[in-house]
């Protein structure tokens, strides 16, 4: 009984060597942000969607909001892809040229180009041709086919949406983030379309978390350590 | 039955120390959820593996008669190899041109790695945890002998609820003495060993090890000491959800040093035996054990 109770007293000592930390580590974390479009109008049009703040915190830190808490290492645009389906019979828009613009809330005059002009986009059958320009298609959601929209990025536009998503995951900015589709169709012709725009986003942020050291070695017992002093 | 309140003690007492950081299993796990996932996850499984398959024994030779040891064995593994830290990763999806850089681990440091690629896009590897040392225990319970052969078994268990579940590790083995049959008065001690244990993570993975090998070295009343050369193979499976839109991502690994050359010494203070153990091949892995041993 005795070898018992001093095995059970070695133990309890080892016991205290967990120690409780505060470390700094770094996360990479992808998100898809997804702006649809349902479209019916004549002539010429502008329609924008508006992502605000409270969804743009919970798009990359669905669970906890610990993002918001974090130091933003940066944010990186890694793709963009767009998507069209036609609705027939009531299209009788033959072309369209569409572009997109990026601002911050409902600042619609300060716009800043995210989508070039697709020039040579045509309907013809079932749905708005991409291929022309922007190759085959990579894939499908809800129906609609999605190309490839990369070479029709444009780079002061994508360093604007990381800056935009920045500032309010940061909460400096609370507007939210717009996207404005604009469309140029042949005079007299509805266009009736659905169209999907997908920004594939990074973002990297370091934040403190808490964790438990065990050792049992007397040399290296666990130290308190604080990275985020 | 007096022993089992000890025993729970160990398994509830190392499992308290366990608990937070399984917190964020699934936050480090899913930051790769394409190809990359293999490379960025294999040194968990070096480790692993290589961790568990230490510090099995606690003397050199095997008693003749019946004995009886409890006690439990520290872990602490070390990566110190590049391997280990870093691998080549390659840009995934649409991210155009497609470019392979050097970028962290798991266990590698804390460093963001980004290439830019068309038109204002950018590329950006995780970082890894920035901790290149694992410490652990796990309580051992040794029997023997029969017919010169002495089993040993480890277990450990510990629910953590929420979605992580239990934590659960258990494994078996068995050494028989081959020195008996040409060496038997000889101080010299020869001795072969198989292993087998499964760790299973709640609902994130589970790792199957085995390992063989020859136990060569000398004991005494007090000291000994001894060699170890052995195969070891690991075989991981990892689940987790890479997004909360889409399907289970699955990476199954297996080790990739199968090698395992280590040394040991040990020492007999009055019923207790205290021993160490260092694995030597990627990654190294000190072990330390102290026991009871009737």
């Amino acid at each position: 009984m005795k070898k018992l109770l001093l095995l059970l007293l070695i133990t309890s000592v080892m016991l205290q060597g967990c120690a409780y930390q505060r470390r700094k580590v770094t996360r990479t974390v992808t998100k898809t942000i997804e702006l649809n479009f349902s479209i019916n109008q004549v002539g010429n049009f502008q329609t924008f969607r508006l992502i605000d703040n409270r969804d743009i915190i919970d798009l990359f830190s669905p669970t906890d909001n610990s993002v918001t808490s974090a130091e933003i290492e940066k944010i990186d645009i890694r793709s963009v892809k767009i998507g069209a389906n036609v609705i027939k019979p009531s299209n009788t828009a033959t072309q369209v040229v569409l572009s997109a613009d990026v601002m911050s809330g409902t600042l619609l005059n300060q716009p800043t180009r995210l989508l070039n002009e697709t020039k040579t986009i045509s309907i013809g059958g079932d749905g708005i041709d991409f291929g022309n320009i922007l190759g085959n298609a990579i894939g499908t959601s809800e129906n609609i086919t999605l190309h490839n929209a990369l070479t029709i990025l444009n780079s002061q536009g994508a360093d604007k949406l990381k800056t935009i998503l920045v500032e309010n995951l940061n909460n400096i900015n609370r507007a939210g983030l717009s996207v404005r589709l604009n469309g140029t169709v042949p005079a007299g012709q509805r266009l009736v379309m659905n169209l999907t725009i997908s920004i594939e986003a990074t973002i990297s942020f370091t934040r403190c978390e808490e964790v438990f050291i065990l050792s049992i070695s007397p040399l290296h017992p666990p130290r308190t350590i604080d990275e985020c002093k | 039955m007096k022993r089992l309140p000890i025993a729970l003690f160990f398994v509830l007492g190392y499992g308290l120390c366990f608990s937070v950081a399984a917190q964020k299993v699934d936050e480090i796990i899913s930051s790769y959820t394409g190809a990359n996932a293999t490379g960025y996850l294999q040194p968990l499984a070096d480790i692993l593996t290589s961790t568990f398959n230490t510090g099995h024994i606690h003397k050199t030779s095997i008693d003749s008669g019946f004995h009886l040891y409890l006690g439990i064995t520290a872990f602490n593994t070390t990566v110190f190899d590049d391997k280990s830290r870093y691998f080549t990763g390659v840009t995934e999806g649409l991210f155009s041109p497609t470019q392979q850089v050097r970028v962290p681990t798991i266990l590698g440091p804390r460093e963001i790695v980004t290439v830019n690629g068309l038109n204002g896009t950018s590329y950006s590897f995780p970082a890894g945890i920035g901790n290149a040392s694992l410490t652990l225990a796990v309580p051992q319970i040794t029997l023997g002998t029969l017919f010169g052969t002495e089993f040993n078994a480890r277990f450990i268990a510990y629910d953590f609820g929420g979605d992580f579940g239990k934590l659960q590790f258990m494994g078996g083995g068995l050494r028989h003495d081959i020195g008996r049959y040409f060496l038997k008065k000889s101080r010299f001690k020869l001795s072969a060993e198989y292993c087998y244990q499964q760790l299973k993570a709640g609902a994130y993975g589970n790792l199957a090890t085995h390992k063989a090998g020859i136990y060569a070295g000398h004991q005494w009343k007090i000291f000994n000491y001894y060699g170890y050369i052995g195969y070891q193979n690991g075989s991981m499976n990892i689940r987790y959800e890479g997004s909360k839109d889409a399907s289970a991502v699955h990476v199954s690994l297996t080790n990739q040093n199968p090698l395992l050359i280590s040394a040991g010494m040990g020492l007999k203070l009055w019923v207790f035996r205290l021993n160490l153990h260092g694995s030597f091949i990627r990654p190294v892995v000190l072990a330390a054990s102290l026991g009871l041993n009737f």
